[in-house]
């Protein structure tokens, strides 16, 4: 009889240790994914407005998942407290994982006090979309939108997150950028920790 | 049959750079004639109105592939000149060369056939059909935007084909 080794069984699916898994994806499979999941949304809504309101919570399920795994994973389960520390755990840390390298800028507006940015040359979603001229300012980004406003939800900094094209001179595609725009409540706290 | 691209007069050959082989046009079509895509960088004569053009370029092909496949000496089993061919059936004819242009073709499994005409002085361009397919399936099908089957309207395409193509001639 050839011997086995023996498998650890276990019994209680919650004790099994948490696999780290594959670290690389198929860009091409995720291409046609995201594709997908685009056309499907375009055959539920009638304007643009609902299609980007779609993409991003589509995005807003990952961005509560990542924020799990992520603070698991990386962080050794601290929690994040301060508006900068999640700021750069979002730039930094989430960006990696998802896009594999840090977002290319984090600033904050000035206009507004609440307003923070985070600016990629070109997202990593966007890479193989052109829009047509007749959907105006639609951005298939508003998926990322929606994982950074997944994130800053679930670890307790409610925002309002969009993502914009800003075109650049002396380049033919615009940056884009994400508008993270924090809620009152956020500043306060934030006031109050000093 | 009319054959168009370049001047009937005297052929001269446009301002060549280095490498002495510049596109003029290019074709894109599905398998079922639809002309995908069309852009010309140098054309100086045009004879048909576009639909005609298109109709003519795609009529000229299927009967081209479907003739070199029953002519071919070496295959075996050939059927009725005139029956239409699956994609991968029979030789594949790969680019044809007059005085003054040359032409070359290339399908796809899928039925998409890429066609560059281009100054008859140009090596083989197989490799530059097949990078120009690989464009396609990057910027094209990946975009959630375009319907398959429709005519191509992406600006990712068009920019960076037109690169290619500079950066090729």
């Amino acid at each position: 009889m050839i011997s086995v080794g023996k498998i650890k069984q276990y019994t209680n699916v919650l004790d099994k240790p948490l696999a780290k898994g594959k670290q690389e994806v198929s860009l091409s499979a995720f291409s046609f994914l995201f594709s997908e999941l685009v056309q499907y949304s375009q055959t539920q809504v009638d304007n643009i407005a609902e299609l980007e309101r779609r993409l991003e919570d589509a995005g807003y399920t990952v961005g509560a998942r990542v924020l799990e795994l992520l603070c698991h994973r990386e962080k050794g389960n601290r929690r994040e407290t301060r508006l900068l520390g999640i700021l750069s755990f979002v730039h930094s840390t989430v960006w990696k994982v998802l896009f594999g390298k840090v977002a290319d800028s984090l600033e904050k507006g000035t206009e507004h006090e609440d307003e923070y940015m985070i600016s990629e040359k070109e997202l990593l979603v966007n890479r193989f979309i052109s829009i047509p001229k007749d959907m105006g300012t639609f951005n298939c980004g508003a998926f990322v939108a929606g994982i950074v406003r997944g994130v800053l939800d679930s670890a307790g900094f409610p925002a309002v997150v969009t993502a914009h094209f800003v075109p650049v001179e002396g380049q033919q595609r615009p940056r884009t950028t994400i508008l993270i725009k924090f809620a009152e409540e956020v500043l306060r706290r934030e006031a109050r920790l000093g | 049959m009319q054959f168009f691209g370049g001047s009937d007069v005297s052929p001269s050959p446009p301002a060549t750079t280095a490498a002495g082989h510049n596109a003029n046009m290019m074709y894109m079509f599905n398998r079922n004639g639809v002309c995908l895509f069309y852009r010309e960088w140098n054309r100086p004569l045009h004879t048909l109105n576009p639909q005609q053009d298109h109709k003519l370029m795609f009529g000229l092909l299927f009967s081209l592939k479907s003739l070199t496949a029953k002519m071919d000496p070496t295959s075996g089993d050939k059927g009725n000149l005139g029956m239409p061919q699956l994609p991968g059936q029979g030789c594949s004819f790969h680019c044809f060369r007059t005085n003054t242009y040359k032409l070359s073709f290339m399908e796809s499994p899928s039925g998409i056939k890429i066609i560059l005409v281009t100054h008859p002085k140009t090596g083989d361009l197989r490799e530059a059909t097949k990078y120009i397919y690989n464009l396609y399936v990057e910027y094209v099908v990946k975009n959630p935007m375009y319907a398959p089957g429709t005519p191509i309207r992406c600006d990712l395409f068009t920019t960076n084909l037109d690169q290619y193509v500079r950066s090729i001639s």
